[in-house]
């Protein structure tokens, strides 16, 4: 993000040194993600089992408004993706700045939504949820005791916040391609889309978390708690920065500090953004994919 | 001129305290890296010291059992990431932008930055001597000695920490020296003309940055059992035993070569200046330093031979240890060819020299020895280990560091050291050295356990241990000749002039101490030894240049962002430690400093490189 670098006239290689760095940065990244990957193979299957009591399920704002927050977060999303597709549509007309507005107003509100939803949802854990999960009804008829690992995770939910990652990895190309066209207003909105969608990632990832520590799956719980945790929040801390990064980027273009001059500065933060994006295909298919249908 | 790029006003002068703390020039930061190093040295050597007086005979009681664990936990981790590791980092930043015709690193502010952060994690780590709790459980730090359980104290926190926050600084180093070596070269300095201590600082910044991210990790996993009762290292809940193992000789074994490399580069640059001719074999030691790197990430596990891991394991990491002694022995060869038929001059650079390939080789010897598993077995835990490596880190790495101090030290201070009192020094310190270590192979065969505190006087060790006592002592005395080298020469030492031995390569083109923007004219090589082309048209063009006093070249200015990024960052480390005691506290001091560490990030981002208006430093 630096503009003005000290020494960078003709470079011996003529790659750009920051370019460089960067690439040199998520080589060793990769090492770091290796590092949690492997142990992560290490342990599973080695997590003991738990004892987890049945519980009702309790949900605050559907006993209010009579629909599940889920499904309302999901329908907001949809509108989102529509705006965006109408925002792309009138976009050379001059109204992308009042299109912003809308789409941030809409995300901040299945934001809220969510957390809300977080905050008042218990999910039901019955005799019959123990048996599918593969555990076994201790004779007290109150607890279930069972190995909290895999089975925990919703699959279908992840693929929706995976398919949300992989979008932001289009719209950064979008965002690029429209900076060195030279069409600032293009780029912008391309480049709050990249940030929203990051954004919306990391609710899921919240949700989640959220969700599993209420199944019971702490960090502390098991080897699967301690690594699903560790290495899935070391990816959103990427995320984060990521989201940090390039919303730096959208108000630095508000004050004219981003030309398609620094069309390289974008191209570099774009390069992060993508590594974060591929590292979660693998995350996701050694976690969710190999995991829950037990290959190896 | 007055320009405010925030709170403060931004440095501009070019002496002061304040200039060395905002300074981006990467020869100061060189110079600060070299003498931290070696205030780190003097502190690790009284630490040895007092372990050799404790075990010069049966059953003393200088110090206690916790206590001598402290010492030798502390004189391993010090001596390998705030001795070697910086010394390393002190002649690459002084020299590669010498070496290789730029007027500074790729990224200035990053390499104070880098320094800022290894100054403020050794502090860190130091810290825990005030608190009476320094980490006790060996510089590998073995699990589940490291947990709450085994170690209730906070030592492990701090050795923790200080480690993180080390790692930031040597990996921030790695990626500025890849960038800066790949991409800064003069016109013509082919990636084949390099000196190769230009290659061996090249290949480290590699290893560096692959391979430090798993010990980053592996002390994550360990900050997250500690603080947050996760269960990667608890063998309770079924984690594996050896985890902890693995990662950290994934990292552990290139860390050696991380250690070594600028040695070698540091001699192989030598020999040819005192030998009157050029380094025997170039490509094949350059190439041996790469095959060292790929293949020093496939031999972790011979540290690891009596875990039970299997005789498949064992095989082949067996096999992979004998072989990387391959590309080591083609260098000492080389090494050897180029001082064969040389003109050689007994100059002290050069004893030092020698002293490192003999040293070395024999380290390298018993290393290889320990690649034979049944041996390895026998010596597990023995002092003969201790012995071993002390051959390849004493012997090797600072007898090499040792020839580059003596050989560098004109062209950054612009002095002569003493001749005299050098080769005292280095008589001393081989007589020494190998007085204080031959032994130990010795009593590490006869079974003298590493790590014990004391020993009984039946052992029969006591006439042995005495003399290796007395060797440190000679050490001592050889560090005491240097000390008054260095003092003598600062202040009445021969000027050097530009090239006192009459070296080949671009450093000793300009003058003593070099100025700030290095060259006045970005020099055109063509060959390895441009100052022993005929024309030397080099040099001429920098003494030609002279005339202007650099008036015409602009560099960057000194930024304090550096330094208030660093502090941020080991802040965010100390509010962690303070959290396990407060832990509202620490959460205030958490974020405050995560704040301020974010806010430095940004004010670094959007800092120009040069202030407008503002008047150029010159020196």
């Amino acid at each position: 993000m630096a503009h003005v670098e000290p020494i960078e006239e003709q470079t011996s290689t003529g790659l750009n040194n920051r370019k460089l760095l960067m690439w040199a940065f998520l080589g060793s990244d990769c090492m770091f993600f290796g590092a949690l990957i492997s142990t992560f193979m290490v342990y599973r299957g080695r997590s003991g089992t738990s004892i987890l009591q049945f519980h009702e399920a309790h949900d605050a704002i559907k006993d209010a408004i009579g629909i599940s927050v889920g499904t309302l977060s999901i329908i907001l999303i949809l509108l989102a993706v529509v705006a965006f597709a109408v925002n792309l549509i009138v976009m050379n007309r001059g109204v992308v700045k009042q299109i912003i507005p809308a789409v941030l107003t809409l995300f901040v509100i299945v934001v809220i939504f969510q957390s809300a939803w977080i905050a008042g949802h218990h999910p039901e854990f019955t005799a019959h949820e123990c048996t599918e999960m593969g555990g076994i009804v201790l004779p007290d008829n109150e607890s279930c005791e069972l190995i909290l690992a895999e089975n925990v995770l919703d699959i279908p939910l992840t693929s929706i916040s995976t398919f949300v990652l992989l979008m932001s990895s289009l719209s950064m190309v979008m965002a690029l391609a429209a900076l060195e066209r030279n069409n600032l207003p293009g780029f912008r909105t391309w480049l709050t889309a990249t940030c929203l969608l990051g954004v919306a990632f990391l609710g899921f990832q919240v949700f989640e978390f959220n969700a599993f520590l209420q199944e019971g799956l702490t960090p502390r719980e098991n080897l699967f708690g301690s690594t699903f945790y560790v290495l899935t929040g070391f990816h959103g801390a990427h995320v984060t920065l990521g989201v940090l990064w390039l919303s730096s980027l959208v108000v630095a273009s508000f004050k004219g500090k981003v030309t398609q001059k620094s069309a390289l500065d974008v191209e570099i933060a774009g390069l992060y953004w993508h590594f974060v994006d591929i590292v979660w295909i693998v995350i996701f298919s050694v976690i969710y994919l190999i995991g829950a249908y037990g290959i190896g | 001129m007055a320009a405010y790029t925030g709170l403060l006003k931004r440095p501009v002068s070019p002496t002061g305290v304040w200039s060395w703390l905002t300074t981006i020039d990467h020869k100061r930061i060189g110079l600060l890296y070299g003498v931290t190093a070696l205030t780190m040295f003097f502190i690790a050597g009284i630490e040895a010291v007092i372990m050799r007086l404790q075990l010069s005979s049966s059953d003393q009681t200088l110090v206690s059992p916790e206590i001598y664990n402290q010492l030798f936990t502390m004189h391993g981790t010090t001596m390998v990431f705030m001795v070697i590791m910086p010394m390393g980092a002190a002649f690459f930043n002084y020299l590669i932008p010498l070496m290789i015709g730029a007027r500074d690193v790729a990224f200035p502010r990053l390499n104070a930055f880098s320094f800022w952060m290894f100054l403020f994690g050794t502090l860190l780590m130091h810290a825990s001597f005030l608190t009476m709790s320094a980490p006790a459980m060996g510089w590998f730090a073995y699990a589940p000695l490291t947990s709450l359980e085994y170690s209730p104290t906070n030592g492990v926190d701090y050795w923790v920490l200080g480690l993180q926050v080390l790692g930031i600084a040597s990996m921030a180093a790695a990626f500025n020296f890849v960038v800066t070596i790949i991409n800064l070269r003069a016109p013509g300095l082919t990636l084949m003309r390099m000196p190769v201590f230009a290659w061996m600082t090249l290949i480290i910044s590699f290893l560096l940055i692959f391979a430090f991210p798993v010990i980053t990790i592996a002390l994550t996993l360990l900050q997250f059992d500690r603080w947050v009762g996760t269960n990667f290292y608890n063998a309770a809940a079924g984690a594996d035993p050896l985890l902890w193992q693995h990662l950290f000789w994934v990292f552990g074994h290139p860390e050696v070569y991380i250690l070594i490399l600028p040695a070698m580069g540091i001699v192989s640059d030598i020999l040819p200046t005192f030998t009157r001719k050029p380094l025997f074999g170039y490509p094949a030691v350059v190439f041996a330093g790469v095959a060292i790197a790929f293949m020093g990430f496939g031999v972790w596990s011979h540290h690891m031979f009596t875990t039970g891991m299997g005789a498949w394991a064992n095989g082949v990491f067996s096999f992979a240890t004998m072989l990387i002694a391959i590309p080591t022995g083609i260098k000492v060869f080389n090494w050897l060819g180029t001082l064969w038929g040389g003109a050689i001059q007994f100059k002290t650079p050069l004893l030092f020299s020698i002293g490192f390939i003999s040293m070395f080789t024999l380290g390298g010897l018993s290393g290889v020895m320990h690649a034979i598993v049944p041996v390895d077995t026998q010596q597990q835990d023995t002092y003969f280990i201790v012995a071993h490596f002390h051959y390849v880190l004493f012997g090797g790495s600072l007898f090499g560091l040792m020839a580059g101090i003596y050989y560098w030290f004109p062209k950054m201070t612009g002095r002569m050291l003493s001749e005299g009192i050098g080769k005292l020094n280095f008589w001393l310190m081989l007589i020494g050295f190998n007085m204080t270590f031959f032994p130990m192979h010795i009593v590490g065969v006869l079974g003298m356990p590493r790590r014990i505190y004391t020993y009984g006087a039946d052992q029969g060790w006591d006439s042995i241990n005495m003399f290796m006592t007395i060797g440190a002592f000679v050490i001592v005395a050889s560090f005491l000749a240097f000390m008054v080298n260095v003092i003598r020469s600062l202040q009445s030492g021969d000027p050097a002039g530009d090239n006192p031995w009459k070296a080949a390569t671009l450093e000793w083109s300009i003058s003593s101490p070099p100025p700030h923007y290095n060259f006045v004219e970005i020099p055109t090589i063509t060959s390895r030894y441009p100052l022993w082309e005929k024309d030397h048209s080099v040099g001429a063009a920098q003494a030609h240049g002279h005339d202007d006093g650099g008036h015409a070249v602009h560099m960057p200015d000194p930024s304090y962002w550096p330094i208030v990024l660093s502090a941020g960052i080991t802040m965010l480390a100390g509010g962690l430690l303070i959290w396990k005691w407060h832990q509202i506290l620490g959460f205030t001091v958490i974020s405050t400093f995560g704040l301020l560490a974010l806010y430095a990030t940004y004010r670094w981002a959007f800092e120009p490189v040069n202030e407008p208006n503002s008047e150029e430093p010159h020196q």
